[in-house]
């Protein structure tokens, strides 16, 4: 994401309205973010996906022909680089791809205004210094495809693709609703999906560019693009703090837990919604680890301040999924505050955190558990309030305790849970479940 | 008759070497298994009354795990996202981290390269460790399982990645014990005067 020195400015974007899309065929997710380049007719979006552990960019831009209608698209696509070097491009003729933009190969001495006024556009007539034309302003060739396979036309096959294998257009919703909206569909292409890490023998930082950072001509400085911040290690994404991609019974019960907004949810998920730092994404998926209805994963906190809770299978028990929902958003905040304060973020100190942390962490904890120790001394009956707050306060706190307990039996440091307090809680449980008129059916 | 002996020859070698490599295999894994405690005194604490808790007469934590007798691949299409910074077995200074270098990465990458249905050679293992194991044949368990048998959780194993000359492994170390509360990390470990020694971690999924 970088301008060289003194490059004239093509182009700038935005991270208001970023959304991270599906790609199918590949677990990744596209990131996109609106833009706008110096050609005003275009409707351009900045593509950032990570390829062999790299973050690619790369500039896709529409250019409806006056055939193009809000159903089906028509006119150029054309994808280039950052600085506005021409990457791909194809022709779009009712929603297909009937041609494919080619760089010249013949370099003449002409001037760039000479070497224009040679070419036609073929939907949008002669080339002139003002087109937006793309075979105009990229001086290309076009190559007319044969074939109707609406895969291959799009950019599949074996083409040379950059940086997501394939771009397809779809969806009903019109080439400018839909881009708008961000409702195109994005497919990861033939080299099949998953994602690198690395590169054999050829390592990147994620952030290989001085952090993201753009070079602005007005300033001539390096600077974070509009809404990202500068954490002093590279830019970070200022404005999508909690990302909720959950749909269906999952999506019901975090947003029961969201309106009931108890201090806990508040103190653990609802700190991301204050911290421009860092991101909690919510999505349905798999965990990879047999059975568990739900898991966090923070590995990448530190390079993208990204949190991700995946919810895998629920019960039929919204009390039962709400625990679950509060327990994974008690692991992102400890994560969350644990980069904070490492990186000298948050001067706040919690001690006895730390404490536990290396006691247990020199005793052989595995790693992914030694949150639980602190959550059993820490949050029981923060999750039981919630529990209760979230029940309409139908009962004591006791009678939502078990819930609390979920994945942290195994854990009770402070040996409240005998045999005896267990069953005693369990009855309780059974009680709550029997009378609980929350629902997500 | 020499065609017949070269060939026994490139097959005593072939089978040595894959013994070699099985055997490690399962001394990585008794490594792991052991480094996990099965019972934790209960923490100090300063303030002997924090959250009205009387320190002096807490219980320790047992655990009762069994092992899952499969191999798990745990389904490691997300292998080649793992980053390079690991935690530091052990280490002293809390939340010490190394950033690996490309050989320890593609030792990682290897984990993905793996059939399934693979079972771990529960005997060998029970020699290794000296001790009775309980195996179990699934990842998870539940809790009715757990209260007949008297069980924790369980403890699944992926196949072991060494590399070349098997002075280093990768292995991915995942546990069960109800519907949440249960993780996923990978273990580095290192051949140091004959034995395998646990050098890196990261927790690669929490629940």
């Amino acid at each position: 994401m970088c301008f060289p020195e003194g490059h004239p400015q093509v182009m700038w974007f935005s991270m208001e309205g970023i959304l991270h899309e599906e790609i199918t065929n590949s677990n990744e997710l596209l990131t996109v973010a609106p833009a706008t380049t110096v050609y005003q007719a275009h409707y351009s979006r900045i593509l950032l996906l990570k390829v062999d552990g790299a973050i690619q960019s790369a500039v896709f831009s529409l250019y409806p022909s006056k055939d193009a209608t809000n159903e089906v698209f028509s006119g150029e696509i054309m994808v280039t680089d950052m600085e506005g070097h021409f990457l791909k491009g194809y022709r779009v003729s009712s929603g297909v791809s009937v041609a494919q933009f080619t760089a010249r190969l013949v370099e003449t001495s002409d001037g760039a205004a000479n070497r224009m006024a040679k070419l036609t556009c073929p939907t949008h007539g002669e080339c002139t210094p003002n087109t937006d034309c793309v075979i105009c302003i990229q001086e290309l060739d076009e190559i007319l495809i044969v074939s109707n396979d609406r895969d291959t036309n799009t950019g599949g096959g074996n083409a040379n693709y950059f940086p997501i294998m394939d771009i397809y257009y779809g969806g009903s919703n019109g080439p400018l609703s839909a881009i708008q909206n961000t409702g195109l569909e994005w497919d990861y292409g033939s080299r099949g999906g998953g994602n690198s890490g690395y590169n054999d023998g050829n390592e990147k930082e994620v952030w290989d560019c001085g952090g993201s950072k753009v070079y602005n001509p007005r300033t001539k400085a390096w600077e974070c693009p509009a809404g990202m911040v500068d954490n002093g290690y590279e830019c970070v994404v200022e404005e999508v703090v909690i990302i909720n991609n959950l749909t269906g019974k999952a999506k019901c019960v975090y947003e029961k837990l969201e309106k009931s907004n108890s201090k806990l949810f508040q103190e653990t998920i609802g700190k991301f919604i204050d911290d421009p730092r860092y991101n909690l994404i919510f999505k349905n998926g798999k965990c990879n680890l047999g059975g568990a209805a739900g898991c966090t994963n923070s590995q990448e906190i530190s390079l993208t301040g990204n949190v991700v809770i995946t919810i895998e299978q629920l019960s039929g028990s919204v009390l039962e999924n709400a625990a679950m929902i509060l327990h994974e958003g008690i692991h992102a905040e400890i994560a969350r505050y644990v980069q904070r304060h490492t990186t000298g973020e948050d001067s706040n100190n919690r001690a006895r955190m730390f404490q536990l942390y290396k006691f247990y962490q020199e005793s052989g904890v595995p790693s992914h558990h030694l949150d639980h120790p602190y959550m059993t001394l820490n949050y029981i009956n923060p999750i039981a309030s919630a529990l209760r707050q979230l029940d309409g306060n139908k009962y004591p706190l006791d009678y939502y305790k078990s819930f609390a307990w979920d994945g942290l039996r195994n854990w009770d440091v402070p040996s409240l849970l005998g045999i005896e307090q267990s069953a005693e809680f369990e009855k309780y449980r059974k009680i709550v479940e029997s009378n609980t008129s929350l629902s997500c059916d | 008759m020499r065609l017949i002996i070269i060939t026994l020859c490139i097959l005593t070698i072939g089978c040595s070497s894959k013994q070699t490599s099985s055997y490690e295999q399962l001394d990585v894994i008794a490594t792991v298994y052991e480094s996990i405690p099965k019972a934790i005194p209960p923490p100090n604490s300063e303030d002997e009354e924090e959250n009205d808790i009387d320190y002096l007469n807490l219980e320790p934590l047992n655990f009762n795990y069994v092992i899952n007798e499969n191999f798990v691949d745990f389904d490691f299409d997300y292998i080649y996202d793992i980053p390079n910074r690991f935690q530091v077995y052990k280490s002293k200074d809390l939340f010490e981290e190394k950033v690996l270098d490309f050989s320890y990465m593609k030792l990682i990458a290897g984990l993905s390269e793996f059939e399934k249905n693979e079972k771990i050679n529960t005997s060998k293992l029970e020699a290794l460790l000296g001790e009775n194991l309980v195996f179990w044949d699934k990842e998870m368990i539940t809790i009715e399982e757990k209260n007949e048998h008297d069980i924790s959780g369980v403890i699944s194993f992926s196949k072991v990645s060494f590399n070349e000359d098997l002075t280093r492994a990768a292995v991915v170390v995942g546990d069960y014990f109800e519907r949440i509360g249960n993780g996923i990390s990978l273990y580095i470990l290192e051949k140091i005067d004959g034995k395998w020694v646990i050098k890196y971690t990261q927790a690669l999924i929490t629940s």
